[in-house]
Order: structure tokens, then C-alpha cells, then sequence
């Protein structure tokens, strides 16, 4: 908890370093960090086509749930993936600094946080080329985000403990969501399963329901009850673990680096 | 004030190898029932500190020698807040401050006004503070309009200023050094060991880990000789100086050496 606390605290750090980080990386190019949405929207473009064209499904109601999606799976998949790493890669400062633990992961949740901030710009293009409004829906996804938010966040934390401690976990969570892009309606819609039992199975998915409280208002249509019982419980039971963790283990973190 | 007090800390570090740190033998353990578990839980572990208890008051000056190895890096990381012990208690009053890495965060391509951000921002100074900070670390390297463009177009020179002026801004209750600080061209190099004596000076308490005899006889008073993680003499720098670095070289014999006699 105190380590938390701290992190608050000094929180600009995080946000500089993470900031930093995305500028780094594109500090020298015209259109910067515009290359991210620039790439984003190819692949949403390329993608959109095609497989709208293979489900046969109009691209007024294909495109919003492809981009949305792919946008957001985009911004979990990189946080979880680079969570993974948050204490690895900041090796340096850790054995260097005293600092609380949870500001690397905050470092990279803002990173990634901004990499969203341009993807996101896609949204409205979309919607203007499809000629559609989400309607009054779009607020819920305010809470949708924040809930969303809440989860990576403590699944970052329990993973960049672990995988500092056991290196291959990197590999399995990689593998894992590379498995999970498919398992979660991104490229396909849920309603086309309707009624087979396979939906069920994918309803286990607890990235279906992530991604449909934010995904679902943002393309009109208010997300299941469901949705959110699995996204509340899993923030809470979640952050419990990652305190949890994150307690018992923080002081053995600077020996496994 | 500041104080810090070791009682009987001792410090173990897990060496990881390939093997040891994968999840495999850990499955592999629970599958097997723990049956290998005895050939299989090959975490080897280095004793870093053993048992160490020692105080050290408000204005005491510190040096740390030993060969490498001896434990003086642990102690300083222990020291610093980074590790805590396996066992035993550290008891650490004020904030202490490691002046180790100068370029510790330093983004070479960032600017040097970047740069100077990132760090205070590391060392807890934003806002309205950072701006005075930043005027006074701008004067210190005298790098003017250089501040503008990134740290890798530098020369060494200047980016040792840069890092330098940076590190050293802070005035820590306790200062924890490992060597002097390297600090370039010779017109700097005269300004810059000014800072840091007035920086030694000012701190509450100063612990110097350093190879170099004379450099821990100008700054510290108090000697502690380490080896192989343990206290081999602890006392007025000149004694401990002595009995290190002039041979016969090897540690005086403890007291209970004449205990043959009786």
C-alpha cells in the first residue's frame, strides 16, 4: 500500500519517463508519434476490407467494431506485454535509487496510455466514414476505460513481479495473448456465434468483457450486464492479489535483477 | 540528524542461472512431488553481509575498503534503501542519497534540458521548485544554448558536466559514494571537487567506499574494513589505513589469540 502511495506521489516521473519513452522513439521522423496512428489505420483499413468482405458483413457495422477493437486489444495486449518487463527494463534505476516499485509499471501504463491517445484518433474517422453516431451510449464508455484501466493495471503489477522473478513467463504471456487476439471478438463478432455453444466457452474469456465495456458503447450499443459484474470483480479481486503480491515480494525484487 | 544503525544484519542474494530461474523446475518440483526436489533447488545463495552490527552517528565520515567482493557494494545499496536484509534489522534515520552512477536515466537523445527534467523529476523536484533547480544546474554546467540539443551531440566533457551538474544538486542527509566522481576538463575538474567537498562537507553523514588510501584519509575519520561480508576492523581512519594497505598484509588477530595461555 505505502509503495502505491508513493508512486502517486511522484507519479510526474512516471508520466516524464513514459512520455519519454514514445518520443524517443520517434524523435527524429516528421510525422512522430503520428506514425503510430498512421500504421494503425492501414492495418485497421487492410483488415476492415477483408475480413468484412470474408464475413459478408456490411461495413457500416464492420468497420466500427474492427477498428474499436483492434485499437483497444492493441493498447491491453502492449500494456500486459510491456508490463511484463516494467521492472526488467528499469533494472538500472532500481538497483541505483530507492523508489516505490509501482511507479515503473506506472511509467509503462502511461507509455502505452499515449501510444492510445493516437490510435484513438482513428475513432472519429471511422465513424465519420460510415456516416454513424454512437449516440448517447458513448459515455458509458468513460467508466468502461477507467474500469479497463484498473484491470491492466493490477495485472501488469502481479506480472512484472513474477516475470522479474521467472523469466520464461515473458514467453507463455506473449504466447498467451497471441492465442487470446483470436479468442476475444475482435476480428469476428460475437453475434455471428449466437446460439452456438462455442460462445459460451468464449464468454470464460475475461478479455471479451474487457475490451466490451469500452468497445461496445463506443459502437452504440450499451455492454451486458455481464460485462461489467466480470469487470468490477475481476478489478477488485484482482487489485487484492496485486497488493498482495506486490507486498510480499517487494523486497526480494532487487535481488532477482 | 541522520543515523544509521545495523543490528546483526545479514544480507543472502539468490544467484539465478538459466535453469534455477524458470518456472520449468518449479512445475517440475510440484509434479514430481518434491521427490527431486532436493537435487532439483540448486538456488544458490551468496552471503553478501553476514551479521554485521554497527552504528554510525550524526557527522560521522565514513570510508569502506576491502577488496572487490568484500560486500562493500551490498553495503552500500543497503545503505541506500535499495536492499533490505535477509535478516537482522537497518535502521535508517534521514534520507539518504547514492552518488554512484552520474548518468543514472540520462536519455542521450534527449535534449540537455530534457535530461535535467527527467532527473530532478527522479530525484523528487517538479514544479515550482524545478525551475530554480534547473536555473542553478543550467549555470553550474555552463552549457548555455548546448541545453537545446540532445545529450549524445556532446562532448565527453560536456556530458560528463551535464551529469555532474545534475547529481550533485541535491544537499542529502546522508551521502552514499562510490569513488570520487570523475569530472573531466581541468578548469571543471577544480570547481566541480569544490562542489563536492562542500557537498561532503554539509551532509550529515558521508559513507566513501574507495580503493585509493589517500582519497578516504582526506574525507573520512572512520574506517571500516570488509571482507568476505563481515567487519574485519572497524576504527579511526589511520589505524584501519595502516593495517590495510601496509603490509604484512592481513588482519590483526582477534582478541581471543592469547587465550592459549591460560
Amino acid at each position: 500500500m505505502r509503495d502505491i502511495r508513493g508512486a502517486l506521489d511522484k507519479a510526474e516521473f512516471a508520466l516524464l519517463l513514459g512520455w519519454n519513452d514514445i518520443a524517443k522513439r520517434y524523435r527524429r521522423s516528421f510525422f512522430g508519434g503520428f506514425w503510430l496512428t498512421i500504421s494503425m489505420a492501414i492495418l485497421i483499413g487492410t483488415l476492415g476490407l477483408i475480413f468484412g468482405a470474408l464475413f459478408g458483413l456490411p461495413l457500416a457495422e464492420y468497420l466500427p467494431h474492427v477498428s474499436v477493437g483492434l485499437i483497444f486489444w492493441a493498447f491491453m495486449s502492449g500494456a500486459i506485454t510491456e508490463g511484463c518487463s516494467a521492472f526488467i527494463q528499469s533494472q538500472n534505476i532500481i538497483l541505483q535509487i530507492r523508489l516505490p516499485f509501482f511507479l515503473h509499471v506506472i511509467r509503462v501504463f502511461f507509455r502505452n496510455l499515449v501510444t492510445l491517445g493516437h490510435n484513438i484518433l482513428i475513432y472519429p474517422l471511422v465513424m465519420l466514414i460510415v456516416a454513424k453516431g454512437p449516440g448517447i451510449t458513448v459515455l458509458l464508455a468513460i467508466p468502461g476505460f477507467i474500469l479497463m484501466a484498473l484491470n491492466l493495471l493490477w495485472i501488469m503489477t502481479v506480472l512484472s513481479v513474477l516475470c522479474a522473478r521467472y523469466r520464461d513467463l515473458i514467453q507463455i504471456v506473449q504466447n498467451l495473448l497471441q492465442v487470446l487476439f483470436y479468442a476475444t471478438p475482435i476480428m469476428w463478432l460475437p453475434e455471428t456465434l449466437a446460439g452456438k455453444p462455442i460462445i459460451e466457452v468464449l464468454k470464460f474469456n475475461p478479455f471479451y468483457h474487457l475490451l466490451a465495456i469500452v468497445r461496445d458503447p463506443l459502437t452504440g450499443s450499451p455492454p451486458e450486464t455481464v460485462s461489467w459484474t466480470v469487470c468490477i470483480a475481476g478489478a477488485i479481486a484482482g487489485w487484492l492479489i496485486a497488493l498482495l503480491v506486490l507486498g510480499r515480494s517487494r523486497r526480494h525484487i532487487p535481488f532477482w535483477l | 540528524m541522520a543515523s544509521i544503525k545495523l543490528d546483526n544484519v545479514t544480507i543472502d542474494y539468490p544467484v539465478f542461472d538459466g535453469k534455477s530461474r524458470s518456472l520449468k523446475r518449479e512445475v517440475m518440483n510440484i509434479a514430481t512431488g518434491g521427490v527431486i526436489s532436493s537435487l532439483a533447488d540448486g538456488v544458490v545463495t551468496v552471503r553478501g553481509l553476514d551479521s554485521i552490527s554497527l552504528e554510525i552517528h550524526d557527522g560521522e565520515r565514513v570510508g569502506l575498503i576491502g577488496h572487490n567482493g568484500a560486500g562493500k557494494t551490498t553495503m552500500l545499496r543497503l545503505l541506500s534503501g535499495i536492499y533490505e536484509p535477509t535478516s537482522g534489522t537497518c535502521h535508517i534515520e534521514g534520507e539518504s542519497f547514492p552518488l554512484i552512477d552520474m548518468a543514472l536515466g540520462i536519455d542521450p537523445d534527449a535534449t540537455g534540458r530534457e535530461n535535467i527534467r527527467l532527473r530532478c523529476a527522479m530525484m523528487g523536484i517538479t514544479g515550482a521548485r524545478f525551475r530554480d533547480y534547473y536555473a542553478r544546474i543550467a549555470e553550474f554546467s555552463e552549457l548555455g544554448d548546448f541545453l537545446e540539443i540532445p545529450y549524445r551531440t556532446y562532448s565527453t566533457g560536456m556530458q560528463t558536466r551535464l551529469a555532474f551538474s545534475i547529481s550533485t544538486i541535491l544537499k542529502p542527509d546522508i551521502l552514499i559514494m562510490d569513488e570520487w566522481l570523475s569530472t573531466g576538463d581541468e578548469h571543471f575538474r577544480d570547481k566541480a571537487n569544490r562542489r563536492l567537498a562542500e557537498m561532503v562537507d554539509e551532509t550529515n553523514i558521508l559513507v566513501l567506499a574507495s580503493h585509493s588510501r589517500d582519497l578516504i584519509a582526506v574525507n573520512c575519520s572512520r574506517v571500516i574494513w570488509l571482507e568476505h561480508g563481515k567487519v574485519i576492523m572497524d576504527g579511526p581512519s589511520a589505524d584501519v589505513l595502516a593495517a590495510y594497505f601496509d603490509p604484512p598484509h592481513r588482519p590483526p588477530e582477534p582478541a581471543t589469540a592469547n587465550a592459549g595461555d591460560g
